[in-house]
């Protein structure tokens, strides 16, 4: 017995893909519009030190972990209904989660070159300064590698809480909350508190450090299979709710 | 094509309750099968085992002679249709249309555009301004348009009009002529969509208290009617389900057939002998003691 479709794989991915990128148009849109509108009355904002792609770097963790919540919480029925199986709609939404980071990035590329664009024709300053990892710029390649891998882990913990509400209702969800906070701290730690410790609410969690970008980068590896095993485990007997 | 639906006793439970309780059936493709039951009777959880939305307690669920659950090509056979809210679809009819084919290897577009003709559906009409009736009309062209072998249609005519729901009957009945499919329709709208039901299943408190043919079923039951005094006479150590009098005339419809003889001799007293409706029939079963009686005979 064949528990996955290829065919349908590569339709829940380009889906999800199609639906993710609209949104990530939209809120791209309304980001570039608040900070035009924000660049005309304050000046400080017509001369910038971080490129495009740093500074949507924030916005973009807080946008696909709301994505993936919302995929936890209210796509899976729809694709069952379909025909699909759990295990073909977990690869393809996982896959879909991937490239929309991963698109995201190309995205802070394009605004950069933008950016710098536009910098020849008015007196806008365009930001020259990548993420700093590990206390030094790392070159876009690497950077955008970095920053697709914590939008992917961000994209899967929303999921994972959307999920934990859906199938197990209120205490699932809370739960699968506490375990995000503990997640995402410790991609928090990994990527931007070298020092190990991570206030969440006023307490304060110390998590082991990693001392090079190429142990963190495993590390994060390691939190998204974690990460993919839970939500594989938790999608793949999930009854689905008639409503 | 092998689509046969197997159940064997199957059992469903939630916690503490028993949803559905022993069940076993067989469905056949090329048929219509009635699924009826009171509210909570078990038939959404019933279909939902059919359609791998959830695995049985206990017990097999088989489709075309493989259990479907994540079964890849088996749950591309079955296609459960039932209400949903669509207040946050803002596609078109025929982008939804569009989309669900593309998981449906059997979808016939040009058929669901005759459909959307036939309900004077807009194609270019976005989902979430859809009354509720339209909504309904939109879930019945892609249960019947899908061309899956196995087609559930849970309580998806609310909202749809007299002349709309006419156009479902019909479209499933040419469905049900021209292609090998088979159909579940789980309703309560039992009087009006009985005729359309080749089989009937009648689920109660979680149990499968009839699984027979439609034609077979109405024989269980004839109504007697006439003067009160001959009628009660006739009935005379019989199984009466049920009694409606107005003045002198009584009609009383009874649990089992008559012979002919004594089909002959209610004519010669003077009464009449007409078959039962499923709808009285289903009244009368799903009423606990005489549900009781029948899953003891």
């Amino acid at each position: 017995m064949k528990s996955i479709s290829s065919k349908h794989i590569r339709y829940v991915c380009e889906d999800n893909y199609i639906i993710y990128m609209i949104w990530a148009l939209w809120g791209t849109g309304i980001l570039l519009v608040l900070f035009a509108a924000a660049a005309w009355f304050l000046e400080a904002l017509r001369s910038l030190e971080l490129t495009a792609l740093a500074l949507i770097s924030n916005p973009a963790q807080v946008f696909i972990f709301i994505v993936g919540i919302i995929t936890g919480v209210y796509i899976i029925q729809h694709y069952v209904r379909q025909g699909v199986t759990r295990k073909s709609f977990f690869i393809g939404t996982a896959a879909a989660g991937l490239l929309t980071a991963a698109s995201i990035q190309i995205i802070g590329l394009v605004l950069t070159f933008l950016s710098f664009g536009l910098e020849a024709a008015t007196p806008f300053t365009a930001g020259r300064q990548l993420t700093e990892y590990f206390g030094a710029s790392r070159g876009y390649p690497v950077t955008m590698g970095i920053t697709t891998m914590v939008l992917t882990a961000h994209f899967l913990m929303g999921w994972i809480i959307g999920f934990g509400f859906y199938r197990y209702r209120a205490i699932g969800g809370f739960a699968s909350i506490l375990l995000g906070l503990v997640i995402l701290g410790y991609l928090s730690v990994l990527w931007d508190s070298p020092s190990g410790l991570v206030t969440i609410s006023g307490l304060t969690l110390r998590f082991p450090e990693a001392s090079s970008l190429s142990q963190a980068a495993v590390l994060t590896a390691g939190i998204m299979v974690l990460q993919l095993t839970m939500l594989y485990r938790m999608i793949r007997n999930t009854p689905i709710k008639v409503q | 094509m092998n689509s046969d639906i197997v159940l064997q006793d199957v059992i469903l439970d939630f916690k503490d309750t028993r949803a559905l309780d022993g069940i076993s059936c067989t469905m056949h493709p090329g048929k219509i099968y009635g699924l009826i039951g009171r509210n909570g009777a078990g038939k959404t959880s019933m279909l939902s085992l059919i359609a791998s939305f959830r695995q049985p307690s206990s017990g097999r669920v088989l489709v075309g002679g493989e259990e479907p659950f994540e079964h890849a090509r088996r749950m591309e056979d079955v296609h459960f249709v039932y209400s949903w809210d669509m207040s946050e679809e803002d596609d078109t009819i025929t982008d939804a249309l569009n989309h669900y084919a593309r998981y449906r290897p059997r979808f016939d577009m040009d058929y669901a555009r005759e459909l959307l003709a036939k309900f004077k559906l807009d194609g270019k009409k976005v989902m979430n301004k859809l009354s509720v009736g339209m909504q309904a009309a939109v879930n019945v062209i892609e249960g019947l348009a899908s061309g899956a072998p196995v087609t559930i249609f849970d309580e998806v005519h609310h909202g749809m009009d007299a002349p709309s729901r006419n156009i479902f009957y019909e479209s499933l009945l040419d469905c049900r002529e021209t292609q090998d499919r088979l159909f579940i329709l789980s309703t309560h709208l039992v009087s009006e969509m009985a005729y359309l039901f080749d089989h009937v299943l009648i689920l109660d408190e979680g149990k499968l208290i009839i699984d027979e043919p439609y034609d077979t079923l109405l024989e269980r039951g004839v109504t007697v009617t006439g003067e009160q005094e001959r009628v009660e006479t006739f009935l005379r150590g019989r199984s009466v389900i049920d009694r409606k009098q107005l003045g002198g005339t009584l009609a009383a419809m009874l649990f089992g057939s008559l012979t002919a003889e004594e089909s002959q001799r209610a004519v010669r007293e003077g009464l009449d002998i007409s078959p039962v409706s499923l709808q009285e029939l289903f009244i009368h079963l799903t009423k606990e003691a005489e549900a009781n009686e029948i899953n003891q005979q």
